[in-house]
């Protein structure tokens, strides 16, 4: 009865990370890093670009979040439930039931082939929305209505307030936005049919020369491990935030 | 502060950008679903509805995400539930590495998907396994076993940390008056957590129907064997294929679907934004 604590945590440890582990252990096979540096270069080009748009993304859709997400916390405006329930379906909806919609605007914009298509595809995330709302419908009103006796600006407002406040939780969307926007293989497909050049690495990882197949994914795995350990205090602390209502 | 007119100015790129790139592209794409083709554009009422949802293809796709849905978010659910659970039971005053749950959801597929090539082969999945009867859905069980490894962990947590908040004393109190173990979990911790469990199972189903890229990854292909094929297999192909009013009229069947079973989840008491009070 004792041990089972330590078998549950073993379990846990190697189910949840077998597949990374198969992978790095494949990775020292031969001379796979050696290839990598030396023969595929080109693979860092992808590999700062990916990071690129994905750290962009990021922090974008954490600032287009933040005042919506205070709008559907705590301000009272006519429609808000039917928007808010807007956003929510907008939330569902899988990439292949939106990529026509996109594909008008962005031929519209004439951004076809260009990355921005991928970062504003990602930067507008209805997730981040939901679960900011939900973080910031338990901020204090005491607190709101002290800070208006002192102050009229709402730029000092979400300085001094909100963004302390919500501090774990930015940081948890900028996470996911990331590793979200890191891991898209799609979008590139389809919105930028003609130039492989600008593709992230998750897009092309699979056409990898086999000699250094694994070193290229192990790699690939490294900037989204370093994200998560640097914030992952602050994403274990908002969890009680995702909840329904 | 909470006035409307300070916040919608800063909320306005956001708004804005929500709108032009989901919501208006998709009411003019619904035209397309009402027109013969994108080339000669004539106008033939319901035809392409019929067309579609008479279409073989279409409907395997239906029935496919419809079994792929109940089965991952079923599973997901009840593991996740259980497992939590037990880490209640087991680790009520002990730190427990958490943090190591959260990384499948994180790391890219593209990177581990040789490891799941290991574990299930693809060439067996695609062509020995039977193509008639309920055995055609064992071409899901590898992209299922992706879909709970990838999202067990954080659906876990969620859970754990919701059951961590229940008062202490509840639980006591029903161990006074006899409650066992699984009565605990049905009738006191589940009820109280009802909010984090439609949060999980919304996140879910979100997730499960993001399943394509997985799918992609793992059979290589955009024509995955029957069993596996699915609504959003259907949609992509119509959009290479540059049959945009097919595409439309298969997404303006799904969007109204899952409007609904949105409306069904938002529009209760305990929604997240009905105004309750003044």
């Amino acid at each position: 009865m004792k041990r089972i604590p330590y078998i549950l945590t073993f379990v846990i440890l190697i189910v949840f990370t077998a597949p990374v582990l198969y992978v790095v252990i494949r990775s020292f096979e031969g001379r796979q890093y050696y290839e990598l540096v030396i023969n595929n270069y080109t693979y860092f080009k992808y590999a700062l670009k990916t990071i690129g748009y994905s750290a962009l993304s990021g922090l974008l859709s954490v600032m287009i979040a933040l005042p919506v997400g205070y709008l559907f916390a705590k301000v009272r405006f006519r429609f808000r439930n039917i928007i808010f329930f807007i956003f929510i379906l907008v939330m569902l909806l899988p990439f292949q039931a939106t990529q026509l919609a996109g594909y008008i605007l962005f031929k519209r914009l004439n951004i076809m082939d260009s990355p921005l298509t991928l970062i504003l595809t990602m930067s507008f995330s209805p997730l981040s929305v939901f679960l900011l709302r939900q973080n910031l419908s338990s901020l204090p009103d005491d607190v709101i209505d002290a800070f208006s006796l002192e102050s009229k600006s709402v730029f000092k407002f979400i300085c001094y307030i909100v963004i302390p406040y919500s501090l774990p939780m930015l940081a948890t969307l900028f996470t996911l936005t990331f590793c979200a926007t890191y891991s898209i293989v799609e979008q590139a497909y389809i919105y930028m049919p003609n130039d492989t050049e600008a593709y992230p690495l998750s897009a092309v990882l699979g056409s990898l020369p086999e000699e250094c197949y694994y070193a290229g994914c192990a790699v690939y795995l490294l900037p989204v491990l370093l994200v998560y350990l640097v914030l992952e205090k602050n994403m274990l602390k908002g969890m009680e935030y995702y909840r329904w209502s | 502060m909470n006035r409307f007119k300070k916040w919608f100015p800063l909320a306005v790129p956001g708004l804005a950008g929500f709108l032009l790139i989901y919501v208006i592209p998709f009411f003019e794409s619904t035209y397309y679903s009402f027109l013969s083709d994108i080339f000669t554009k004539v106008f033939v009422w319901f035809e392409n509805y019929k067309k579609v949802l008479t279409n073989r293809y279409f409907m395997l796709a239906v029935r496919n995400t419809f079994v792929f849905l109940v089965a991952g978010c079923t599973a997901v659910l009840f593991i996740s539930v259980v497992f939590s659970y037990c880490l209640i039971l087991f680790f009520r005053n002990r730190t427990l590495i958490k943090g190591v749950m959260l990384v499948p959801f994180l790391i890219p597929t593209s990177a581990v998907i040789s490891a799941w090539t290991l574990g299930f082969d693809p060439v067996y999945f695609s062509y020995h396994i039977p193509d008639k009867g309920i055995g055609v859905f064992l071409a899901q069980v590898p992209i299922l076993a992706i879909f709970v490894w990838k999202n067990c962990g954080l659906m876990m947590i969620i859970i754990h940390t919701a059951m961590q908040r229940v008062p202490d004393n509840i639980i006591e109190a029903s161990k006074l008056d006899g409650a066992g173990v699984v009565r605990r979990l049905t009738k006191i911790i589940l009820p109280t957590i009802r909010s984090n469990i439609v949060f999980v199972l919304v996140l879910t189903v979100t997730e499960s129907l993001k399943i394509y890229k997985d799918c992609y990854l793992y059979y290589n292909t955009d024509y995955p064997p029957e069993g596996a094929y699915f609504l959003q297999n259907y949609m992509n192909n119509h959009f290479t294929k540059l049959d945009y009013e097919l595409l439309t009229t298969a997404t303006v069947i799904f969007v109204i679907a899952v409007s609904l079973v949105v409306a069904l989840l938002f529009f209760r008491r305990d929604c997240p934004s009905l105004d309750r009070q003044a």
